[in-house]
């Protein structure tokens, strides 16, 4: 059993709040949602969730060990992060990116063992974009490099993964490609996502940042309501529940 | 305005469990991808024999570099010679030659030869590291100031007579390269720490700094030293001793051969320094100890040879070109390239307006502007 928890978790950097006593729970093999408007403190909580950032108090524990405690090393073969529209000046071929899910795998100075090959094959292969290897990562789509991002993240064979806004700038047929491939992902997923739809449609549970706060959590049917979206998002919107939860937005309140 | 998720896979039922197949080594593989996995191996191993033959190849054309360049010059001397000089002094053998072709080559084409070799290998690694460390392309320790630091250290040790001798010029320098990249850094990262940003903090440095070089020479200097400064300051390898060899080698082939056993540290900053941490890497311990290496690496070879430009900058981009990214071939291939291109430069450096010699810094600017300017067109695209 794998689960990522946060425990009273706040983080002001410079004074300045950006998450606010949060605690919250990521079960294991589930795909968790995380729901909120521009500057809630979804990219922070993802940061602070994957021990890039320390918080200014509280904890973050995977299977109840803190992550302060851990290091970098062991963390990375447990639990991989795909950061929002990652770039890098450099020419690397989309193999070279997904090969870099092996660093934690191997000592600094070693070659990609045969096994590595593999995985790397194997994680491309499982994203969608075994077709891609060698091709230049520059001159991949949006939806290519999110996909090979995921590759790099799942060749770290991790047992938590964190997407932070992984269908930002893709068009609708591939926000819901991806989606479904983090859906059938074996891994955890927590998702931090824009649209409320499909986070109804994709995710077993979802929670609601707004100013940093956790202000509600659960299955989406029962999170996402008419009084939480005008609330959160300040939109009057209408909630259908005939073929799953279908969320029509009437206005700005 | 209405969403709706057509869910193109349908929605799991929640009571029923997830299939799970633990991780993505454990997924069945179906023939197409076992036929990839072939041509891949197969893509591989000739990747393996080019590179191989390049990395297997370059240190013979390093030693050819050497023994050819040492014979170019107004004595009469070949290949042969020396060999037999080497020989003779190693004491495996004896040179036919007269005393004075004898220290010709050992103690005077060899050393400057071999320094030539040392610190284009040591300009071009510190190239690579600075480029991937701080994603920039256009990183080298010229443009950054890092030279131009390391100079005004050893110009202060020079002109105002701090300390003496070779360990003093080096830490002078070493000092000044410290305090420059610091600068650097803390002005980049000021103004919001982007790629333009971390330039124009170089650039700035750079004026600061052979500013502060100009005021000391010529408050403190007088006009012996001057000419002795500036011949220096725009790079020469014409004072190169063995103590210089050894210092330098000792210094470059270490940094070469950590950061060659950090090589995948390196590989994971391509994506910036959170990447690098999720990957495992320890970002700031790592960050801190190839910075430091990479201006040591540059103050002892600036307080040997002057500030040489433009080795850095191209040679690591021309590297990538040959052998690809990952650190693990691209440095000692960078470092192999760098020498090579410095012992012929300063080859030509010493030999085109025979009998004067032009500054070997005047030399690779002449070669590296071009290169430059392609590079900048690069980066735009």
């Amino acid at each position: 059993m794998t689960a990522l928890e946060a425990e009273r978790v706040r983080w002001a950097p410079r004074g300045r709040l950006v998450v606010d006593d949060v605690s919250l729970r990521v079960e294991d093999g589930a795909t968790v949602g995380l729901l909120g408007p521009n500057g809630s403190g979804k990219s922070s909580l993802i940061r602070i969730l994957a021990g890039l950032r320390a918080p200014s108090s509280g904890d973050v524990r995977l299977d109840g060990n803190p992550l302060a405690g851990m290091s970098r090393r062991r963390l990375a073969r447990r639990l991989a992060v795909v950061e929002q529209e990652p770039a890098t000046s450099q020419d690397l071929r989309v193999r070279d990116v997904v090969a870099l899910g092996r660093v934690p795998h191997r000592p600094a100075w070693a070659p990609d063992s045969t096994q590595d090959r593999a995985v790397i094959e194997e994680a491309a292969a499982h994203a969608g974009i075994a077709d891609r290897l060698d091709q230049r990562f520059s001159t991949l789509s949006g939806g290519e490099r999110q996909r090979t991002q995921i590759a790099r993240a799942l060749a770290q064979e991790p047992e938590i993964l964190l997407l932070d806004e992984p269908t930002n700038h893709l068009d609708v047929r591939h926000q819901l490609a991806l989606l479904a491939l983090v859906r059938r992902m074996p891994t955890t997923c927590l998702v931090a996502l824009h649209d409320l739809n499909l986070a109804a449609a994709y995710c077993d549970q979802v929670f609601v940042l707004s100013q940093g706060r956790v202000v509600a959590g659960g299955p989406p049917a029962e999170v996402l309501t008419e009084s939480l979206i005008s609330e959160v998002y300040g939109v009057r919107a209408r909630v259908h529940h005939d073929e799953g939860v279908v969320i029509r937005f009437l206005g700005p309140l | 305005m209405t969403l709706r998720a057509q869910d193109p896979q349908p929605r799991r039922h929640p009571g029923r469990p997830r299939r799970r197949s633990g991780r993505p080594t454990g997924h069945s593989r179906d023939t197409s991808s076992d036929v990839r996995d072939a041509s891949a191996d197969v893509r591989d191993a000739s990747a393996i024999g080019v590179t191989g033959m390049l990395l297997g190849l370059a240190p013979l054309l390093v030693l050819a570099s050497v023994a050819g360049a040492i014979t170019v010059g107004p004595s009469d001397l070949g290949v042969a010679d020396v060999y037999g000089v080497v020989a003779d002094r190693v004491g495996l053998g004896s040179s036919d030659l007269t005393l004075l072709q004898q220290s010709i080559v050992w103690d005077l084409r060899l050393p400057r030869t071999l320094l030539a070799g040392i610190c284009g290998a040591g300009l071009a690694i510190c190239g690579v590291i600075l480029q991937s460390l701080l994603r920039n392309p256009l990183a080298d320790p010229f443009v950054l100031g890092i030279s131009s630091g390391a100079s005004t250290g050893a110009v202060s040790i020079v002109v105002l007579g701090i300390g003496s001798g070779a360990i003093g010029l080096s830490t002078g320098a070493f000092v000044g390269a410290l305090a420059s990249f610091g600068l650097v850094l803390l002005l980049a990262s000021l103004a919001g720490g982007t790629t333009d940003r971390l330039v124009l903090a170089g650039i700035a440095a750079t004026q600061l700094f052979s500013a502060l070089t100009s005021f000391i020479v010529f408050t403190a200097a007088d006009a012996e030293q001057t000419r002795g400064v500036l011949f220096w300051l725009l790079g020469s390898l014409s004072s190169a001793s063995w103590t210089d060899v050894l210092v330098c080698g000792v210094i470059v082939l270490g940094g070469l051969l950590c950061c060659v056993a950090g090589a995948g540290w390196l590989d994971a900053f391509a994506f910036g320094n959170d990447a690098a941490a999720s990957l495992g890497v320890d970002v700031t311990r790592i960050r801190a100890v190839l910075l430091v290496l990479t201006a040591l690496m540059t103050a002892v070879i600036v307080s040997t040879s002057g500030a040489i430009g433009f080795v850095g900058l191209v040679l690591p981009h021309l590297a990538r070109a040959l052998v690809g990214v990952g650190h693990r071939l691209l440095l000692p291939a960078t470092a192999l390239l760098g020498a090579i291109f410095l012992i012929w430069v300063d080859t030509a450096a010493r030999t085109v307006i025979d009998p004067e010699e032009l500054p070997v810094g005047v030399a690779t600017a002449l070669v590296g502007v071009p290169a430059f300017a392609l590079v900048l067109m690069r980066a735009r695209r």
